[in-house]
């Protein structure tokens, strides 16, 4: 009854009914169904391999996939943020210049920047060329360029891989504060810890689902 | 020992990845072949055919020239013009290499000295033609005995007018299509063509994108190599400063088309590049860059006929030392411009399957 409850007040903005894909002539995912939901933290969890980018991937429409169906009720593809987990965005450029570039492409106003360079303490880094930054730095850069889109779903491929402890609290305390506001977060990891930071889990093995959790 | 066995250990680890690098085997096995091919069978330093023009009152002057020319040991294209002006036109598009005006007195003969191994070449077969014409026995008037020769656009068959200005042509080749070669891998290699295909960039977007800066620069670079090459070598313009702007313009759009469609198809930079090497080889040997085009096999030009290069050099060098019209510009720009659409919609096709494959 509580369960329900809570559903009713997370709304679904992404549905995956029976999802596959197949990449270099192997199954990546099989018969993958999957609700993300508003306000909610849902973690793909499994170990390398196990297509936790594939899904994610294909959640942001980066790949399509090749059976099944997606449902995007509260998530457009303009107001998905996407994440990566290697750095994506252009080393030659300052921070102001990559975010610029996004919003640019995006069609969002260029007043988005200041926003996001504020929210993510990125104003002193405005003029540095994103090739000097920390992994830390990178890391709140890509993620202030998810958020220029103010997006309803925000998508992280294995956000926490290569921070220390303080980055990952803060990044935590970020992602929270983005599922308070009702974004509705999916991140991927293979690390059991994050899993528990989540609100619901998914855990994939060779491509299929293997277990979930709310 | 141990360092012989871990030097061994290394040999062994190389010569895996390079079996394994079809790409650069194929390279390594593929140009040396290419190259023996091109030097072997297409390269010719001499014409073997020398195309004459004659302006003569009289058919049997024509006649003459013609018996003469066509029992040397080199194969003459005779043809005859009604008038001066017709024949000098023919001269100066490039379609004749020597006018023979037998009406003149003296009579003169006109040589396009563009290429300074061929007119040198077309000497040879003039000074025959000369003593022909000059034979008291079989003309009228006396004043045919001396014969005037005029070498026109590169006086002297100076060997830098024709090399330099051709060289705009090579230089642009190379670097528009390994720059843009190098555009789609260099995004996939580092990881921001992740990001672009979370933007939801399309293909004609990241194509046209992804080229204007290049495009721009290429007119730069013609520029800029075009006046050096007036200020440092002395080489004339005698031409449309318009016409090889609006050259540039589609010679720079086809190479960039091209290096981008190899872009597309290359998963790295290395392979991008590899691609640009292999093209850029035959461009600079059956272009008429190096070797003279008309010296080489049907083959050879029908080949030479396809690449950008040899039209554009046609072009750059008409306009610079012959001052061609807009017409003869227009006529070799429109196979650049043919070259320019079919690797521009092969670029965009191939660039549509790989976003689809997403990235690496």
């Amino acid at each position: 009854m509580l369960h329900t409850a809570r559903d009713a007040v997370r709304e679904p903005v992404m549905t995956l009914i029976a999802v596959s894909r197949r990449a270099g002539g192997r199954v990546a995912l099989a018969d993958i169904s999957l609700v993300i939901r508003a306000s909610e933290i849902h973690g793909l969890l499994g170990p390398n391999g196990s297509g936790k980018t594939t899904l994610l991937r294909i959640l942001a429409g980066i790949w399509l996939p090749d059976a099944g169906r997606i449902e995007r009720p509260g998530a457009p593809l303009a107001r998905i943020g996407y994440v990566a987990q290697r750095f994506c965005l252009y080393d030659e450029l300052t921070v102001s210049e990559n975010l610029l570039f996004q919003v640019s492409m995006r069609g969002r106003p260029a007043a988005s920047v200041a926003r996001v360079l504020n929210e993510f303490s990125l104003e002193a880094l405005a003029s540095r060329r994103a090739a000097t930054l920390s992994g830390g730095e990178r890391q709140r850069l890509m993620l202030a360029a998810a958020m220029l889109s103010e997006p309803t779903l925000l998508l992280l491929d294995e956000p926490t891989a290569a921070l220390d402890t303080a980055s990952r609290r803060s990044l935590w305390s970020l992602l929270r504060r983005e599922a308070a506001r009702g974004t509705a977060v999916v991140l991927t990891s293979h690390e059991l810890a994050d899993g528990e930071q989540c609100d619901s889990t998914t855990r994939l093995s060779e491509g299929r689902l293997a277990d979930e959790s709310r | 020992m141990s360092a012989i066995k871990r030097i061994a250990t290394l040999a062994l680890k190389e010569v895996l990845q390079l079996v394994r690098d079809r790409a650069t085997l194929g390279m390594l096995l593929g140009v040396p072949l290419v190259q023996l091919l091109l030097f072997g069978f297409a390269v010719e330093l001499t014409p073997h055919t020398l195309s004459v023009t004659i302006v003569a009152s009289r058919e049997e002057s024509v006649a003459r020239i013609e018996r003469w020319l066509r029992a040397g040991s080199f194969g003459a294209r005779v043809s005859s013009a009604p008038s001066l002006q017709s024949a000098q036109d023919r001269l100066r598009r490039g379609e004749t290499l020597v006018v023979i005006d037998a009406r003149a007195h003296p009579a003169r003969l006109y040589l396009d000295a563009t290429d300074p191994v061929v007119s040198l070449h077309a000497r040879t077969v003039i000074e025959g033609v000369t003593r022909s014409l000059a034979a008291p026995a079989d003309e009228q008037e006396e004043s045919t005995r001396a014969v005037r020769i005029v070498e026109l656009y590169n006086p002297g068959a100076r060997t830098q007018p024709y090399l330099v200005s051709g060289l705009v042509g090579l230089i642009l080749t190379m670097t528009l299509v390994m720059m843009s070669a190098l555009t789609l891998a260099r995004e996939r290699e580092r990881g921001s063509l992740e990001s672009l295909l979370a933007l939801r960039v399309r293909p004609f977007e990241l194509c046209i994108g992804k080229l204007a800066p290049y495009l721009l620069l290429g007119l730069l670079q013609g520029g800029l190599i075009l006046a050096v090459a007036r200020l440092a070598f002395d080489i004339p313009l005698r031409g449309s400063l318009v016409l090889i702007a609006a050259a540039t313009g589609v010679f720079a759009g086809a190479n960039l088309a091209l290096g981008f469609l190899f872009s597309t198809l290359a998963r790295v930079q290395m392979q991008a590049m590899q691609m640009t090497f292999f093209f850029f080889l035959p461009s600079s040997l059956l272009s008429g860059f190096m070797f003279p085009f008309g010296a080489m096999p049907a083959w050879a030009q029908l080949l030479g006929e396809m690449l950008p290069l040899t039209h554009f050099l046609r072009i750059i060098r008409g306009v610079t030392l012959r001052n061609v019209e807009g017409g003869y510009v227009v006529g070799e720009l429109v196979p650049i411009a043919v070259f320019a659409m079919v690797a521009g919609f092969a670029a965009l096709v191939s660039c549509r399957r790989r976003l689809r494959e997403g990235p690496a």
